[in-house]
């Protein structure tokens, strides 16, 4: 479980973060069999990815991409308008919308409010925003029971430890662990031996959480500003539980998320589903923007919309990193990411693993408790050939780099050769050469050290910090030479 | 309120520091609610809709299979009545619970569950806790729909009276009711129909679930389970 202690952070209050300790958690999380077998699962996310671009079909899928970074940088310039009127149409709806700075206020606000309306128990959807305030721990504080409700995040529940990937947070238990793990929470896991039966039991044990919940709590893959819609993407039913049993509903949300118009969810939705589990569509998309409706039979009596800056403002404010801001946390830059698929999603320390959580991750939680992450990285540039955005994140992990070089050139091994290479490609992808020479010469550079698919040498300090283990390559193709046929 | 002009000017201040333009989107101003163009191109599609049905329907019969949908075809509003009992006798069901879409009027759905000795009841007859407890114990539930997308087979669900959220939430398996009329081809078009209709009828709020499939999960070993908090079974009946 993410600690509880709170620090203040450059202006952000975030929970107890690890992020300094990447060397040593990617250390052991290298030498962890387990779980360097569990990451070959994430095999099906990416074939899935892949599928769904095909059967879209690469020059669809392109114009989708291109249409929602539009939509998205146009937003981003007018982020504090369109946040005004998505908050006045969740009022219009009969909702209250609290804006929090960071995480401390958040959670300040909706303590308070679970302790004005007598809440005893809490539902809780999957939401990284609620992992990033640390919201669960807060209300447990003041002993309220929570209950995380997605099958993966009531596994990492369970185990006390937070989630591994931002869309299977349980990806790295075993059937044999999560099993072992319900019988020791004493769980009735009698006869119980698949995957189907381990499902059912949670299954049992969730369903009477949610009949009896007072709070139900969601995420927000999406807030539309015109109609105040807030829209989540399940695929197991607990948003549409915790969006519809409960007589509250608090829905978290980080200001990243809104988009214009409520007519932008399609080429969102469609970015999103395809590239996060390879699915067309989830098998629930949930859209609220209030209570329930004056003449409706059921819902929530109260509705509560939390948008959270949290350092974002931050990204915001840097040229070089407003981009991130377009992420609409798929995960599928963690997926292709080969230090992900290395050191897991524990080591990165905080909420956000992977590519996407090595950029925003400093900037959130400050550069001086971060300053590995951008390291975490070959720039082999798989995390934008997938990314639905196509964000360049190998552009903004160099910027990230130089940043942390500069700072502190004393610190780290070979840091006067790296500090001018680094800052050699930074100046290559920054000014004019442009991503695919830069990514044509990674690959190149990388062919000597690959062998058997494997790499035998990283490049410092990865090489330092992960020696004795061998590194899946990237694959020869990157997939956008792949749709042209090359 | 402090919180958010504050917040709100903080973002400003953030956005002005950090601007570059940005050649892929050019500058414009931002957009604002137009209700009048949500109904305009609500009408559009609606008018629309007669010419690119057949294709749609072509579209949701390949498609509905890969979602895990079980599909019935019928010609009737009679027939859908049967086909819906047909299915809750088949599962071996005692009770069902049911909404009060209009594809059930004037149908002789509640006599056709009860000739196979099937309780049926209309949530929207029932008090509030009798309601979910019903829902909660009936083997089966079901609904109509708002719109049916053919692209990936979702039914589209909006909430209100007679039609609760838990209908197609609580039972372990939904039956969707669906008439061709309802088919729409894509996406976008359900997005522009509900909106639209939202906007015409000055609609306070809504609360919309597109269901594409099963409940399912991957969470342990990435290995699929179907029908974990939602229904794991799905039933589509077409009508027409
Ligand atoms: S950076 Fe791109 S690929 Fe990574 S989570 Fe965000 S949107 Fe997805």
């Amino acid at each position: 479980m993410v600690g509880v202690a709170e620090r203040d952070v450059g202006g952000a209050c975030v929970p107890d973060i690890k992020t300094a300790q990447f060397k040593r958690l990617a250390r052991i999380a290298v030498a962890d069999a387990a779980l360097q077998r569990s990451h070959e699962k994430l095999e099906h996310f990416r074939t899935g990815r892949e599928a769904m671009v095909a059967e879209i079909g690469p020059a669809q899928w392109a114009a989708m991409q291109d249409q929602a970074r539009a939509i998205k940088w146009h937003t981003l310039e007018h982020l504090d308008t369109y946040l005004d009127q998505l908050a006045t149409n969740v009022e219009k709806a009969g909702g209250h919308v609290f804006f929090a700075k960071d995480a401390k206020e958040a959670n300040e606000y909706i303590v308070a409010l679970a302790r004005a309306r007598g809440v005893k128990t809490v539902v809780k959807g999957k939401s990284m925003v609620a992992e990033e305030m640390g919201i669960a721990e807060e209300l447990e504080k003041i002993g309220i029971k929570r209950t995380e409700t997605d099958l993966g995040e009531y596994i990492v529940q369970l185990a006390h430890e937070p989630p591994y990937h931002i869309i299977a947070p349980a990806v790295h238990k075993s059937k044999e662990q999560v099993l072992e793990l319900f019988a020791r929470e004493g769980l009735d896991t009698a006869g119980v031996t698949d995957i189907p039966g381990i499902a059912g039991v949670a299954r049992k044990v969730l369903r009477e959480a949610f009949l009896k919940a007072d709070m139900g709590m969601t995420g927000a893959n999406f807030g539309v500003a015109e109609t105040g819609t807030i829209a989540i993407v399940t695929n197991e039913g607990n948003g549409r539980m915790c969006s519809t049993l409960p007589r509250i509903h608090v829905a978290t949300m980080g200001m990243e998320r809104v988009i214009p118009r409520f007519q932008d969810l399609d080429v969102f939705l469609k970015l999103l589903t395809r590239s996060a589990t390879g699915q067309r569509i989830t098998s629930y998309v949930s859209m609220f923007n209030g209570p329930r409706r004056s003449d409706e039979e059921d819902g929530p009596e109260e509705f509560h919309l939390v948008i959270l800056d949290n350092g974002r403002s931050r990204l915001l404010a840097n040229p070089e990193l407003r981009e991130a801001m377009l992420c609409i946390r798929c995960g599928a830059c963690l997926n292709a990411c080969p230090v992900y698929n290395k050191v897991g999603g524990h080591s990165y320390g905080w909420v956000y693993p992977g590519p996407i959580g090595a950029v925003v991750t400093p900037v959130m939680v400050g550069i001086t408790k971060a300053k590995d992450l951008p390291f975490a990285s070959t720039l082999c540039g798989a995390c934008r050939e997938v990314c639905p955005l196509k964000i360049n994140l190998p552009r903004m992990l160099l910027a990230l780099r130089a940043e942390s070089v500069q700072g502190q050139p004393q610190n780290r091994s070979g840091s006067l050769a790296e500090g001018a290479m680094i800052k050699g490609w930074y100046g290559v992808v920054r000014f004019g050469w442009g991503f695919s020479l830069a990514g044509k010469l990674g690959s190149l550079l990388q062919k000597p050290f690959v062998r058997g698919g494997r790499f035998r040498w990283l490049p410092p300090p990865l090489g330092a910090w992960l020696r004795s283990r061998d590194f899946p390559a990237i694959a020869a193709k990157p997939f956008r030479a792949r749709w042209k046929g090359s | 309120m402090a919180a958010k002009s504050d917040f709100l000017r903080s973002v400003r201040q953030a956005i002005d520091k950090g601007f570059r333009p940005v050649p892929e989107a050019p500058s414009r101003p931002p957009s604002r609610p137009r209700p009048a163009d949500a109904i305009k191109r609500a009408d559009e599609v609606r008018r629309q809709l007669v010419s690119r049905r057949a294709e749609a329907i072509a579209t949701l019969l390949k498609m509905a299979p890969l979602q895990a949908w079980n599909v019935v075809r019928v010609a009737t509003r009679v027939e859908a009545a049967d086909a819906v009992a047909a299915i809750a006798a088949k599962l071996g069901a005692k009770t069902t619970v049911r909404s009060d879409h209009a594809v059930f009027e004037d149908t002789p759905v509640d006599a056709a569950l009860k000739e196979r000795g099937v309780e049926s009841h209309r949530l929207t007859a029932l008090g509030r806790d009798t309601r979910k407890d019903l829902a909660a114990r009936a083997e089966l539930g079901v609904t109509g729909v708002d719109w049916m997308i053919a692209e990936t087979a979702t039914a589209v669900l909006v909430s209100r009276k007679g039609a609760p959220r838990i209908a197609s939430l609580l039972p372990p398996v939904h039956v969707a009711v669906v008439e061709a009329s309802q088919v729409v081809p894509a996406l976008g078009d359900a997005l522009a129909l509900v909106h639209g209709q939202a906007a015409a009828e000055k609609w306070d709020g809504f609360y919309v679930n597109l269901v594409s499939g099963p409940s399912r999960t991957g969470d342990i070993e990435q290995t699929i389970v179907i029908g974990v908090h939602g229904p794991g079974q799905v039933h589509l009946v077409l009508i027409g």
